[in-house]
């Protein structure tokens, strides 16, 4: 009841301020007028009775303050008008204002810009699922056998059954295959959707509601092929069906099969993966609309080795995830029993739901933790100096705060001024660095990034708006604590303010943290910038500029082998004929394009290959198609068009494989038994050697590689894409749309005809290097501008201050050059000192990164000595101003000016 | 004007003063001030100054109330009085000052 009292007496203090106030004066006015009314009694004329009780009162009015802040409302009844008085006295020092203000937004803004990216990614579980905490990816983890996934990979379907009848705790288990293309409709108006194959009870674990119509039946899960049903995004249901809903019931072609749309998802739920999904269809249809691969076979759910399903379960609600791990384990090695091409002892690994803080985290997503780091240390550069100008600041302004308590201000008023001095600062600060954070993730988008991630919203804004509060209060408390212990006598009596040897360690300490972290940036740019140039200087024996690949599904309209060479030949004539196309040619994994298969061999007298993850690869290459790709041929001849159907095995390999077959003869004309699901008996024959290409990927090693011909047999890989190589003019290019028109005016109804330059593949296994390069040499120069500009304020602060004494020292007889030395050693010391401590930070750090690197030293001596030296030069050209400055001090104008 | 051998009253005593003085009866600021002065023979001085602040801040704690009453003049004067708590807080604040006083002359005695 009293508790309760107090706090509405509280509330009307802030409520009806004047009635306290009011009341404080009659209180007071009783107690003097009753001690003037005592002193009357003992003899005073009322005159001298007033006065002495006045006297033996003190200043009324101090007292009145000292009420007043007995009472902690006082904190927000005097925020306003603290708010008012620091904008009056930031606005009579604006230089200090604007420097302040711009250094905190750059770094408030950098760390907000990067933290709605780090949140997008690792704090955001994919919308529209229901209780996502309690969803967990299962993954399956072997380490030897026929498939290796040591990580923990996707399960077969005979995992995923295993999973669902096995381990106690797991509410519900789903499987889902892999992201895949599925290509919607035919001819002009044909497009590529993203589509999954989901078991029947994946909405319902994830708890996704239809928006209209319905989700899949249980049933639909079980005979192959047999219901051919299609659940749209709600997304793809607004943008391409116009929020029809009619389309319930209708059919759509996706991969050449009519299916059923039955329903629409639920408002916002994309999927489970970083890439928004359009399409999924029930797991029994993956095999008929060939999402399993090469086989097609409807009997791919009862092999062991089609580890193509990714799990996902919902824990029950006192699941304990460790004896969900060992049974889920147990029942997977019981059931190993039966697949012995396959680890006999395969483990379960349960992983988070959100795929970024699973156990196969995309290379960017590491990336932006790094990003995360290095914008808090630009934070904390920026926080450095900012509290180094407040600490210059406040020495400045003793004399301002002596006065003023010796007017009888109270100490706890002056913090709390500074305080909100600081809080205003930072408020702006931060305002403006949530515009720079705009512009920051705009860049960012630039680079492609998941739905929802790099956007700035309510979340970002809470973020930004903490980390000025935080940095707020820590800035006044420093700055308040620096002048808390102002004595008004000696700061009125001081005619020049010195500043305290505390407050220069503090800045030289400062400087140096500066310097450090600032090393450490550049060492991180560095090390990007680096790998991006080995990544460039890498030939991958291709020329990929002018280089379009072309592909397009012919089974799906129904072409066997002989039909759909004949299409091939008839695009390349349409396509050669093209003006802009210089040439054309067919590949049967193109290049960059991530796949290849595997080949054994026998050397002639030698010993027989084994798949060792290493190559030999095999392809089938077209006749042109070295001359299209731009790979130079070193020895031979190259497939021509003559190259047929009845002429005997042919084949050309390249460098690295030229060497394993003929370490130092001529491979040209060799005979060789290729074995393997290629060719049986008999040997193929050498006609050529080219150069070693990057096939798979940019970084791959170059591996050995065998080319056959396809126009002898364009079938003898069963699986895999077929694609038409086209190289452009260098003058005028012939454009893709021009392409894929071309393409389209040979058959109406073509499926989806995929038109991409080469080079975008590229682009994308750039990306993450150009990324790192980019976002660290930013990062890197602002840290570095932000410590140079500290240590300008720094020195000159030290020059103006010290300007008597270099007077005396000059009127001493002290040389120019001993005073440009003073100051000059007055900056190298902290300087000298952080660099030190940055390069054994950078020395300990830059290990961490090389997973992110390509091809550099992670500890290049160079690198780090050409940094070092770099920030020497740096720091040398902030010193110049003040130096010059100090030594153009006239002895007789800065004595006299005491 | 205080005389000779009287002192300031310290300010942690201050608080077990005044609570000790409205355990008597509810008074007002002054009132208090002289009924300190005249229990302790004019040995403590209260500062008024000090006075006003410890109220706000013994209200504030809930040990005591203020509510504005007439005095015997007639005029307007606001009286405090101990709450519940405050009389409870009064008998351990009495106590810990009893075991200090104690201490410090056990000190006292031990050194002379």
């Amino acid at each position: 009841m009293n508790l309760l009292k107090g706090r509405l007496k509280q509330l009307r203090v802030l409520l009806r301020k004047d009635d306290v106030e009011r009341e404080l004066d009659e209180e007071l006015r009783y107690h003097i007028d009753m001690e003037t009314e005592k002193n009357i009694r003992s003899g005073m004329s009322p005159d001298e009775a007033r006065r002495a009780a006045l006297l033996a009162f003190g200043g009324v009015e101090r007292y009145k303050e000292e009420v007043r802040e007995a009472r902690w409302v006082r904190l927000f009844e005097d925020a306003g008008a603290d708010f008012r008085f620091a904008a009056r006295t930031l606005r009579r020092r604006p230089a200090f204002a604007v420097a302040v203000v711009l250094t905190l937004a750059i770094g408030i803004g950098g760390t907000t810009a990067v933290f709605s990216i780090v949140d997008g990614l690792f704090m955001r579980p994919p919308a529209g699922v229901d209780a996502p905490q309690d969803v967990v990816r299962l993954f399956v983890v072997r380490n030897e056998g026929a498939i290796q996934t040591p990580d923990g990979g996707p399960g077969s379907y005979v995992d995923f059954e295993v999973l669902r009848n096995g381990p106690r705790g797991l509410e519900a288990v789903a499987g889902l295959l892999y992201a895949q293309e599925m290509d919607l409709g035919r001819g002009a108006d044909a497009e590529r959707l993203r589509g999954r194959a989901v078991t029947s009870n994946y909405f319902p674990l994830l708890g996704v509601r239809p928006h209209i119509g319905r989700l899949f039946y249980e049933q639909e899960d079980d005979v192959e092929g047999a219901h051919p049903v299609a659940v749209v995004s709600h997304a793809f249901w607004n943008t391409r069906l116009a929020r029809d809903p009619r389309v319930l019931g209708r059919a759509i072609e996706l991969n050449g099969k009519p299916l059923q749309i039955v329903g629409v998802a639920e408002k916002g739920f994309t999927g489970i993966d970083s890439d928004p999904v359009d399409v999924w269809v029930p797991m029994a249809m993956a095999a008929p609309l060939g999402l399993v691969g090469f086989t097609g076979d409807s009997g791919w759910r009862q092999v062991a080795g089609m580890t193509v399903v990714r799990i996902v379960a919902r824990l029950g609600a006192e699941a304990d995830r460790e004896a969900v791990v060992r049974d889920a384990s147990a029942a997977l090695r019981h059931a190993a029993e039966s697949h012995p091409q396959l680890d006999p002892s395969p483990d379960a690994i349960l992983a988070p739901l959100i795929p970024a803080r699973g156990p196969h985290r995309a290379q960017s997503a590491s990336l932006a933790l790094w990003l995360g780091a290095v914008a808090g240390i630009v934070l904390a550069i920026a926080f450095a100096n900012v509290v180094s100008l407040l600490v210059t600041r406040s020495t400045a302004r003793r004399r301002e705060l002596a006065v003023r308590v010796s007017l009888g201000a109270g100490r706890g008023r002056l913090t709390r001024q500074q305080l909100v001095e600081a809080l205003l600062l930072t408020l702006i600060g931060g305002a403006a660095g949530i515009l720079i954070a705009f512009l920051g993730t705009g860049v960012a988008r630039q680079f492609p990034l998941p739905p929802g991630v790099g956007t700035v919203d309510l979340r970002v804004l809470v973020f930004a708006l903490g980390v000025s509060l935080i940095a707020g209060l820590l800035l006044g408390l420093i700055a308040s604590a620096r002048s808390g212990w102002v004595d008004p006598m000696r700061g009125l009596r001081e005619s020049r303010i010195q500043t305290p040897p505390s407050r220069r360690r503090l800045q030289r300490g400062l400087v140096a943290v500066q310097v450090a972290l600032a090393l450490t940036l550049l060492v991180g740019a560095g090390l990007f910038l680096g790998s991006l140039r080995k990544v460039y200087e890498i030939d991958p024996g291709v020329d990929v500029e002018r280089l379009i690949a072309v592909s397009v599904d012919l089974s799906k309209v129904g072409y066997g082998s002989p039909e759909r060479e004949a299409f091939y030949a008839e695009a390349r004539r349409r396509l050669e004929a093209l003006p802009g196309v210089e040439r054309t040619a067919m590949i049967h994994f193109q290049p960059f394009g991530g796949s290849a298969m595997g080949i054994a061999y026998e050397i002639p007298g030698g010993h027989e290959s084994t798949y060792a993850g290493e190559g030999p690869y095999v392809n089938l290459a077209g006749a042109g198609y070295f001359e299209t790709a731009g790979t130079r041929i070193l020895a031979g001849r190259a497939f021509r068009e003559a190259d047929g159907p009845g002429s005997e095995p042919i084949a050309v390999v390249n460098e690295a494989m030229a060497r394993i077959l003929a370490p130092a003869g001529e491979v040209v004309g060799l005979c060789v038994p290729l074995s393997g699901q290629i060719q049986s008996g008999g040997c193929t024959r050498i006609i050529g050697v080219v150069e070693t290409e990057r096939h798979r990927y940019l970084d791959d090693k170059p591996v050995p590689m065998v080319f056959l011909s396809r126009d002898r047999n364009p079938d003898a890989i069963p699986w895999g894409d077929k694609v038409l190589l086209v190289r452009t003019n260098h003058g005028a290019p012939a454009e893709p749309s021009v392409i894929r028109s071309a393409m389209q005016s040979l058959r109406s109804d073509l499926p989806y005809v995929a038109v991409q330059p080469v080079s975008e593949r590229l682009r994308d296994e750039i990306l993450p290097f150009r990324l790192g390069a980019t976002l660290f040499t930013l990062f890197g120069v602002l840290g570095l501008t932000l410590a140079a500009v500290g240590l300008y304020g720094v020195l000159s602060y030290f020059v103006a201050e010290r300007t008597p004494e270099i007077g005396v020292r000059k009127s001493l007889g002290a040389s120019a050059s001993a005073v440009v030395r003073l100051v000059v050693w007055q900056g190298f010391l902290p300087v000298g000192v952080g660099l030190i401590v940055g390069i054994a930070l950078a020395l300990a750090g830059a290990p961490l990164l090389s997973s992110l690197l390509f091809g550099v030293d992670s500890r290049d001596p160079l690198l780090f000595g050409g940094i070092a030296v770099f920030l020497v030069a740096i720091a040398m050209l902030s010193t110049v101003v003040p130096a010059r400055r100090a030594a153009r001090v006239d002895p007789m104008i800065a004595l006299r000016a005491d | 004007m205080p005389e000779k051998g009287s002192t300031d009253v310290l300010r942690g005593t201050l608080d077990v003063l005044i609570l000790k003085t409205l355990s008597l009866a509810p008074m007002h600021g002054w009132g208090i001030s002289q009924r300190i002065q005249q229990l302790s023979k004019d040995a403590f001085q209260v500062g008024q100054g000090s006075l006003y602040p410890a109220l706000q801040r013994l209200e504030e704690r809930g040990w005591i109330e203020s509510e504005w009453r007439s005095t015997e003049e007639g005029r307007r004067a606001k009286y405090y009085e101990l709450t519940r708590r405050g009389r409870r807080s009064l008998a351990s604040e009495v106590e810990s000052w009893r075991r200090y006083v104690a201490h410090v002359e056990l000190v006292l005695e031990g050194g002379s």
